[in-house]
């Protein structure tokens, strides 16, 4: 299956050259989101902020949720303003 | 801080008092609220001579407290017809505690039409006439006014939207590096220009810093503060080195970034003017990414961006104007965004007002969205010149949605809703409804929670937990904003608990008082009860701390969700 993973902020470091805001994973069936974060070796104590779908996933979901097909993944560290 | 200083316009005199026992202990926004509250009829008109104006710096101020440098700005707002209280940076607030002045409450009105300026120094507060500076931008003046005394005087200022009165003018306060940052919200720049008032200069030569009844303790807790700001991932190392503006596209994936005048919670273009696009341009045409705007400033959020030939275009450039200008106006290009910054500070406006406002008059047809150069030229030819359409549009969105028939009207208490859509940031919507400031996410930044994931997180798509949310900040930054801390110490001082604790530790030593926790929260709920007063009497009903109606009715693409938040559980938060 293929899933659009986005990182922001400091985890853009983690994409590979050419790639500005993100990448196209093809993963098997059933991965998750550390599965997805391992691809690209982003630490998954970094991923401050995972959104699926512009819906936040939180612990425990983090570790167990599998991905679908076609899905969007977000990832930010901390980050604040206002 | 032992003195009020009274300037009174109506006829030109000054006067020095002893703070009244009753105010010993208020600092900021306490103290502005207070003063106005006792001394302002509330069914005054806001640009006649009962108003008052006045400036007071935090709790903290000019001690050695990192990110203790704001000033407080209150009176009665004439875009809210409630009570304003507005902070900002620059070196005034630091000045003025260093003179021992609590507040500077400027009163009356002068009856010749005539402009002047205050200057306040160790031993003398003055009165002058201008002449020469009158209809003059923030930035040159600024220059003008040091000029003058010959070194880095503080000015508090009003461009020229301010002497015109309009609703959307602000105050202007000079940083150390002589450039502006701005006392913004609520119109505060028409209430100066009706007293006639072009600038304030201060003058803190001769004065000994700031010391602490008990300095050993002070050092101390100073020192633990300091170091949850850098240990804290968000004052630490997030809000230093990409600014407010990091916000864009957490927004954007989150689906509540107002775009087009408040029809999308996505904005297409959100990369072009995002806090990363923005940080690598400032590095690659050799800005500052990484600024303070006030002397003492640890967090450092502020930058300086220059324009493609690496000369200085804007500083303190922030996401509620980025995002206004950009995904609000739907502006792609950052460079017009800047310089409509540089030109909306210059003038002398509210960059939260102006770009709200923008997005309603581009709805209703006075200039295309994502007309970044009609923006730039509007705002210098006809708001800054005050042209009748110039009028029209320095008046605010509320004004320009009157004007033009216009439903879709983002505003609370007729101020402009500010860069989270309510609908799918309910928390923030709570604080956009109840704030007695009107529509302001710096009153209870539920944002953080919502969305930001500290202090917790509550659900952003429902309303469960909302109501308390919101409740609870509105209250502990009511006691920030008098400590005149920056709010961004609220991130670490969520997570943290050594951060509140060693702050509270820093007001105690310093006046050699024994404050605890819930005496803060005390004074927060205090704070906020005698603004609700204020308002209630000023005329502004429960019915004003609504919503406006579309977006109960107008669902909101990515997620498509209305605000759902019942009047009923709304009146609730005043349930303290
Ligand atoms: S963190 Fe930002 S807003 Fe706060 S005091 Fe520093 S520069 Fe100013």
């Amino acid at each position: 299956m293929k899933i659009a993973l986005r990182l922001y902020a400091t985890l853009r470091d983690y994409l590979p050259d050419g790639h500005d805001t993100g990448v196209t994973l093809d993963l098997p069936d059933g991965a998750t989101i550390p599965d997805a974060l391992a691809v690209l070796g982003v630490p998954l104590a970094l991923a401050h902020i995972i959104m699926i779908q512009g819906r936040r996933v939180l612990p425990p979901d983090v570790a167990t949720r599998q991905l679908v097909d076609g899905e969007e993944l977000a990832v930010f560290p901390a980050i604040g303003g206002g | 801080m032992d003195r009020i200083v009274r300037v009174n316009m109506s006829d030109l005199t000054t006067r020095v008092e002893p703070v009244p026992a009753a105010w010993v202990g208020l600092g900021g926004r306490a103290l502005t609220s207070t003063v106005v509250a006792a001394e302002v009829p509330p069914t005054c008109h806001a640009l006649g001579p009962n108003n008052k104006l006045v400036f007071a710096p935090g709790l903290l101020s000019g001690t050695a407290a990192a990110n203790s440098g704001r000033i407080s700005c209150g009176a009665k707002s004439p875009l809210t017809g409630g009570i304003k209280e507005s902070n900002a940076g620059g070196t005034a607030a630091k000045m003025l505690a260093k003179l021992g002045i609590a507040a500077l409450v400027v009163e009356g009105q002068p009856a010749a039409d005539k402009w002047y300026s205050v200057h306040v120094a160790k031993d003398a507060i003055t009165i002058q006439e201008e002449k020469d500076t009158v209809g003059t931008g923030n930035y040159c003046l600024v220059n003008q006014v040091q000029a003058r005394f010959g070194k880095p005087v503080g000015v508090m200022s009003v461009g020229p939207a301010g002497e015109m009165k309009m609703l959307s003018a602000n105050i202007s306060v000079a940083d150390p590096e002589s450039h502006i940052r701005s006392i913004g919200r609520g119109g505060l720049g028409a209430v100066m220009g009706s007293k006639k008032l072009k600038f304030i200069s201060i003058d803190d030569t001769g004065t000994p810093p700031v010391m602490p009844k008990e300095p050993a303790k002070f050092k101390e807790a100073a020192k633990i503060f300091a170091q949850t700001l850098l240990d804290h991932p968000v004052s630490g190392q997030g809000l230093p080195t990409y600014g407010t503006n990091v916000l864009v596209n957490i927004l954007h994936e989150a689906g509540g970034l107002p775009t087009r005048n408040f029809t999308s919670g996505q904005y297409a273009a959100h990369d072009k003017i995002s806090g990363e696009t923005m940080h690598a341009t400032i590095v690659a045409r050799g800005g500052m990414p990484t600024h303070g705007c006030h002397p003492g400033c640890q967090i450092q959020c502020s930058q300086i961006y220059n324009d493609k030939d690496g000369k200085y275009l804007t500083s303190g450039f922030e996401y509620e104007t980025i995002w206004g200008m950009g995904a609000d106006c739907c502006i792609e290009d950052l460079d017009d965004i800047a310089t409509a910054d540089h030109v909306m500070d210059d003038i002398g406006v509210d960059s939260i007002e102006t770009a709200v406002m923008f997005g309603v008059a581009m709805e209703a047809g006075v200039l295309p969205f994502g007309d970044g150069k009609g923006v730039v030229r509007m705002l210098t030819e006809e708001i800054g010149k005050g042209t009748p359409l110039g009028r029209i549009l320095g008046g605010g969105a509320a004004n320009v949605g009157r004007v033009y028939g216009i439903t879709r009207v983002p505003v609370v208490k007729n101020q402009g809703i500010p860069a989270y859509d309510p609908r799918a940031v309910k928390g923030i919507g709570v604080t956009y409804a109840m704030s007695t400031m009107g529509a302001d996410h710096t009153s209870g930044y539920a944002v953080a929670t919502n969305i930001l994931s500290v202090g917790g997180h509550v659900d952003p798509l429902k309303k469960e937990g909302q109501i308390e949310l919101a409740r609870n900040l509105n209250i502990a930054t009511a006691a920030i904003d008098s400590t005149g801390m920056c709010l961004f110490i609220a991130f670490p001082a969520l997570d943290i608990p050594a951060c509140l604790t060693s702050l509270i530790d820093m007001i105690n030593a310093r006046f050699g008082i024994a404050l605890s926790g819930d005496d803060v929260t005390a004074l927060g709920k205090s704070v906020l009860k005698t603004e609700h007063a204020f308002n209630i009497a000023a005329g502004l009903t429960r019915e004003h701390d609504r919503l406006p109606e579309f977006f109960s009715l107008e669902a909101l693409p990515p997620h498509n969700v209305v605000w759902d938040i019942t009047p009923e559980e709304l009146d609730s938060y005043w349930n303290f």
